[in-house]
């Protein structure tokens, strides 16, 4: 559906044409079907990736396809839902108000007011719809935005950090509702910065690191991991050659760092539990992605 | 143009109304105010309520059509309105044309508005339409303007108001034969030709309006500046980077 050939954007300054390479030679096919998360560091480029699809921007060179049209004239005639980074919206609009004129615009005709008065139900936002956008409450205008990227059942949607400013409830739910947003003709993009949100809800996540594509990482790929952290309940402890080579977590008494392949792992906990050791925790040290991340934008510690 | 640009009409409407309507609206009433005081202290003044119209349009018209459509485009760039409003199946060119349409319609009640007042006020009828004509041909050239700018970028209004007044200083200047270098007469030649609509002076009792070749020459103009405008829209992305 999305289709990035060797896409570069660069930035120059007015005056002094200084250059800025946000984008370096991007390649990437999305398709139909996929919830694919974007991550990357503060300015890896991934809001200018996020602007070139919309046809917000334009590449230095290279060339952006949408449905192998160019992306303007793909959503000028199917539209897309799309979340901004900063949900801006004329501060004295009111929610009421911002709902309706969107699902006007979104082509619901007759129906705008049923359509923006139901997505303000799903999103709880019934009891604040003749609020002003300037009264609303981070979290709140996070799930107005939201409404407005939703209430058009577009094939595409583009969230950017979407759980940003909601609270744990809202947060959970969000993720809920990207689930029920999934069809196969549906392509949904997540960009964000919550790794953990992102190996949750997405099929693939594409690392951005300095402008460049850096690596694709599949979440749920535990069984590749091969870093753990084993916690026991206290007067348990290592022994009998249980976990060889584990290694104590400084300043966690009873906690381990093991390395081992997961089948390995899985019998050394069985006899470890067999021989009346209690186990508290036993999971990944860290996430798959968040390992990947961290190799990505060379952070090690 | 979609259908649903259309529907939206009446969103840009509303917004127009509170905007510059509720300016045309309190203006009427307060001149409409003003003259009805002047009568009562002074019935003679009836006779002057041609003049009156023409002095308080001549000092409202230009100042309205820029506040109807300063940022009509640029504010919404800026403030990053228009990624909501332009991920939806929406062109751009079409929106905002018809938002500088409406703006139009709006503005353009202004004078007959005031003849609504002065009739009150004054008992006496003012025709509306001469005046209307010179109006709305100011939007189209200080309208077109301000909506040929504000595709570009921002202090669209500014840039429109120092051409205005600068294109009506110089030909002052010419007319009365004023001694400038002859580079600004050059200019001059290029700018907006605001010169050939005028609500006239109140001792005129009239308007100017464009005639013969003149027509083609301010209608062309206003039209040439929305056109250039318009291209922008169509062709010049609308974001500066997704956060707005």
């Amino acid at each position: 559906m999305i289709a990035l050939n060797d896409v570069s954007k660069t930035y120059r300054t007015l005056i002094t044409r200084r250059e800025v390479r946000a984008l370096t030679e991007l390649s990437l096919t999305l398709s139909r079907g996929e919830v694919v998360g974007i991550a990357g560091p503060n300015g890896a480029g991934k809001s200018t990736l996020i602007s070139l699809i919309l046809g917000f921007l334009t590449p230095t060179s290279g060339q952006v396809r949408l449905d192998g049209r160019a992306p303007r004239a793909y959503i000028e005639s199917a539209g897309v839902g799309y979340l901004p980074e900063l949900v801006t919206l004329p501060p004295r609009w009111t929610v009421r108000e911002a709902l309706l004129r969107r699902a006007v615009l979104g082509g619901h005709g007759a129906a705008s007011k049923s359509a923006g008065l139901e997505m303000a139900n799903r999103l709880g936002l019934h009891e604040h719809l003749r609020k002003q956008v300037r009264q609303l409450s981070k979290g709140n205008l996070q799930r107005l935005g939201l409404g407005q990227a939703l209430l058009d059942d577009r094939d595409l949607l583009i969230l950017d950090e979407p759980s940003h400013g909601l609270d744990p409830l809202w947060t959970q739910r969000f993720r809920d509702l990207v689930v029920s947003l999934r069809r196969p003709d549906r392509l949904i993009l997540v960009a964000s910065h919550n790794l953990d949100e992102l190996e949750r809800i997405a099929d693939r996540v594409v690392i951005l690191h300095l402008g460049r594509l850096q690596h694709i990482q599949v979440p749920g790929g535990g069984e590749a991991t091969q870093v753990w952290r084993l916690v026991l309940a206290p007067g348990s402890s290592l022994g009998d050659g249980h976990f060889a080579g584990a290694t104590p977590v400084a300043g966690r008494p009873g906690s381990f760092r093991v390395t081992m392949e997961l089948e390995a792992a899985n019998a050394q906990l069985g006899a470890l539990l067999a021989a009346g050791h209690r186990v508290v925790s036993f999971g990944p040290e860290t996430g798959g992605l968040e390992a990947a991340f961290r190799t990505v934008v060379g952070d090690t510690s | 143009m979609n259908r649903a640009v259309l529907r939206y009409a009446r969103w840009q409407l509303w917004d127009h109304l509170k905007g510059s309507g509720r300016i045309i609206g309190l203006a009427a009433v307060v001149i409409g105010l003003l003259l009805w005081r002047l009568r009562v202290n002074n019935p003679d003044a009836v006779q002057g309520a041609e003049a009156a119209m023409t002095g308080f349009l001549g000092s409202l018209s230009w100042p309205l059509i820029l506040l109807a459509t300063s940022g009509i485009i640029s504010t919404d760039r800026v403030e990053g309105f228009n990624r909501a409003l332009f991920s939806a199946p929406v062109s751009p060119m079409w929106y905002y044309l018809q938002r500088w349409l409406i703006g139009g319609v709006v503005i353009g009640t202004l004078p007959l508005l005031l003849s609504v007042s002065v009739q009150l006020a004054m008992g006496t009828w003012v025709d509306p339409w001469p005046f209307t004509a010179v109006h709305l041909l100011l939007y189209l050239l200080l309208g077109g303007l301000v909506f040929c700018w504000s595709s570009f970028g921002r202090r669209d209004w500014a840039i429109a108001l120092s051409l205005y007044l600068g294109q009506g200083a110089i030909h002052t200047a010419q007319v009365q034969g004023f001694p400038l270098p002859r580079i600004f007469f050059q200019v001059n030649q290029l700018l907006p030709p605001f010169h050939l609509v005028d609500f006239g002076v109140p001792t005129n009792h009239g308007v100017t309006l464009p005639s013969g070749m003149e027509w083609l020459h301010f209608v062309g103009y206003g039209v040439g500046l929305m056109v250039v405008g318009l291209l922008v829209l169509r062709f010049r992305p609308m974001g500066s980077g997704a956060r707005g």
